[in-house]
């Protein structure tokens, strides 16, 4: 026969004794989320007086003229023509150099490499190359692209320099988002008989996709507002013709903007701001392209977010 | 591709014969570094028959499925023994192109895989590897292994619409006509109901027994009902404690499942074991 087991109950305190404690724990929720929304409220703050200041400023200045004058002495007539084509012509430059690079040794490190020690080490140290100071790559592209190939300040030295900058960038956000397509995907296009590279191919970096647009993002909107290294490489902050060719002298607009910006004159402040204005309208189109790339790549392709 | 041999040629003469022997395992084992998984596992696998590999879980059902399409060579630290023959020939060979061995001999996973893509391009993604490219032709083969599937009638005018965008219980299906439109000989499934709720099993159930009359099924299932209903054979694999699983019984389900000869066996399929 079973032994009928006594199941007791425990009591519950009663509820007058727990109150001061749950009000103490609603005190404390509410300060938690004040202090939140005081974090929250100064970010946007911070970026909202920075966007005013820079339209009010600017905006005036911002005219047809300006975008398709060069730069002079003279505000009223100084534009942002030659600095915009450079820089357009960097981050199509840098791109097309740092992102097959970048992406391909994403692929090696995280597909083809043996998981050793070495490749432990080179992942660490590519982390530790985003840290470096950037004016570091500029005295490294003035050595090498400027000096050593004898490519002298032009767009294709400055497009090399700015590549060295961002691909750490472009390397490990790839690889993040390589390590997260899983494995299961890479099974599947095995088991139908695909090569490794046709499995790395057509599964693992089209599933990838929306991880990898964001690191490239993050890298190129890098590169357009980076000065120092191309000031490094021998940038100039005057330069008055179009480039034609990308072994032509050039300038870009952080180089602009910080020329103009150090002027007393509160003319050439207000074109400063006017080519700040111009800078972030090209970021903003970049953004909204890979929103627009990853939207695509997530809904349409199920990529992985 | 044409410098490589595919083990031996299809040979027609064989297939007409329902009792032929497809793939034969033969004293095969299983190390994981130097973890012992499977010893002395010997089956012959009877072409257009459902043979059903059941066992405990971390009995090596899964192991020994993933060895017959050399899946387990993505891990460096496994080692075979013993030999698995395809159509008579080793499938170690190293004359043997590993990726075309696993387009004759496809595989269904646990969870349902669906790639980043249209239904289409899930399903017509083999035959691509392998460069077609004639639209008409993929859609046509589409078209077939999602009828053969079951789920052309469900899919035809989403075959656009990415993959991902069909519920759990429909993904595993897209998954199994992927794997069809290469044709394979033989196809291995992995417990390809255990993510499914019953209806879906159901029709996976019955896709896999209208299956068999063009290709050799193997499937790895946890549910004894499921390998009594479907399956012509039936292996039962046991692991001691701390010892390799090795093959206890072997033979046809009914006899398997009603009057087992090994006592491990009735006790496992009468839930009294495992």
């Amino acid at each position: 026969m079973e032994t009928q087991r006594i199941i007791r109950i425990p009591e519950l305190p009663d509820l007058e004794s727990l109150r001061p404690l749950v009000a103490r724990k609603r005190a404390l929720e509410r300060a938690f989320l004040a202090i939140a929304i005081v974090g929250a409220v100064i970010i946007f703050g911070i970026l909202l007086i920075l966007l005013l200041g820079v339209a009010l400023r600017g905006l005036p200045y911002l005219t047809p003229t300006f975008l398709t004058s060069p730069p002079s002495r003279f505000p009223e007539k100084a534009g942002v023509l030659p600095a915009l084509v450079g820089s357009l012509w960097l981050i199509v430059l840098t791109g097309a150099m740092s992102i097959p690079v970048g992406v391909l040794s994403a692929v090696y490190l995280e597909e083809y490499a043996p998981r050793n020690r070495i490749r432990r080490w080179l992942l660490l140290n590519i982390s530790n190359m985003s840290g470096i100071p950037a004016i570091m790559y500029g005295v490294l592209g003035l050595v090498i692209f400027v000096k050593l190939m004898a490519l002298g300040n032009s767009i294709l030295a400055g497009s090399l320099t700015m590549s060295l900058l961002v691909l750490p960038i472009i390397v490990i956000s790839t690889v993040e988002a390589i390590r997260l397509v899983p494995r299961s995907y890479r099974e599947a296009s095995l088991a139908l008989g695909a090569t490794k590279w046709q499995m790395v191919t057509r599964t693992v970096l089209p599933a990838a996709m929306p991880g990898i647009v964001s690191g490239i993002l993050l890298a190129l909107a890098r590169a357009l507002g980076e000065a120092a290294p191309l000031v490094t490489i021998g940038a100039l902050a005057y330069v008055a013709h179009v480039p034609t060719s990308v072994f032509d002298p050039f300038t870009v607009l952080s180089i602009q903007i910080f020329g103009w910006a150090s002027r007393p004159s509160s003319d050439f402040l207000g074109l400063a701001a006017a080519a700040i204005i111009v800078l972030l309208a090209i970021v903003f189109l970049l953004t909204i392209a890979s929103v627009v790339i990853r939207t695509r790549a997530i809904r349409m392709r199920g990529g992985i977010r | 591709m044409t410098h490589m041999t595919v083990l031996s040629p299809r040979k027609s003469k064989e297939r007409e014969d329902a009792r032929s022997v497809h793939v034969s395992v033969k004293s095969f084992g299983l190390l994981y570094g130097s973890a012992r998984i499977l010893s002395d596992v010997s089956i012959d696998i009877f072409r257009n028959t459902v043979t059903a590999i059941i066992g405990p879980s971390g009995c090596g059902k899964t192991s020994l499925l993933r060895s017959l399409n050399r899946m387990n060579d993505t891990n460096s630290s496994v080692r075979y023994e013993g030999d698995i023959l395809f159509d008579g020939s080793s499938i170690f060979a190293p004359t043997v192109d590993v990726t075309l061995l696993r387009t004759r001999i496809g595989m269904v996973f646990q969870r349902p895989n669906v790639f980043p893509g249209s239904i289409l391009e899930n399903v017509t993604f083999g035959p691509r590897l392998f460069g077609v490219r004639d639209r008409e032709a993929l859609y046509a083969l589409a078209q077939q292994c999602l009828q053969q599937a079951a789920l052309w009638n469900e899919v035809k005018h989403l075959l656009h619409k990415p993959a991902s965008s069909l519920s759990g219980g429909q993904q595993q299906r897209p998954c199994i006509a992927r794997a069809l439109a290469l044709k394979p000989e033989v196809l291995l499934l992995d417990e390809p109901t255990s993510a499914l709720d019953p209806i879906s099993t159901l029709r996976i159930e019955e896709l896999l027994v209208t299956l068999k009359e063009q290709c050799t099924i193997v499937i790895v299932t946890h549910n004894m009902q499921q390998a009594a209903r479907i399956a012509d054979y039936t292996a039962f694999l046991y692991a001691e404690e701390g010892q390799p699983a090795r093959l206890v019984e072997y033979g046809k389900s009914a006899r398997i499942f009603l009057n087992p000869e090994n006592s491990l066996t009735e006790e496992y399929v009468t839930g009294r074991l495992g």
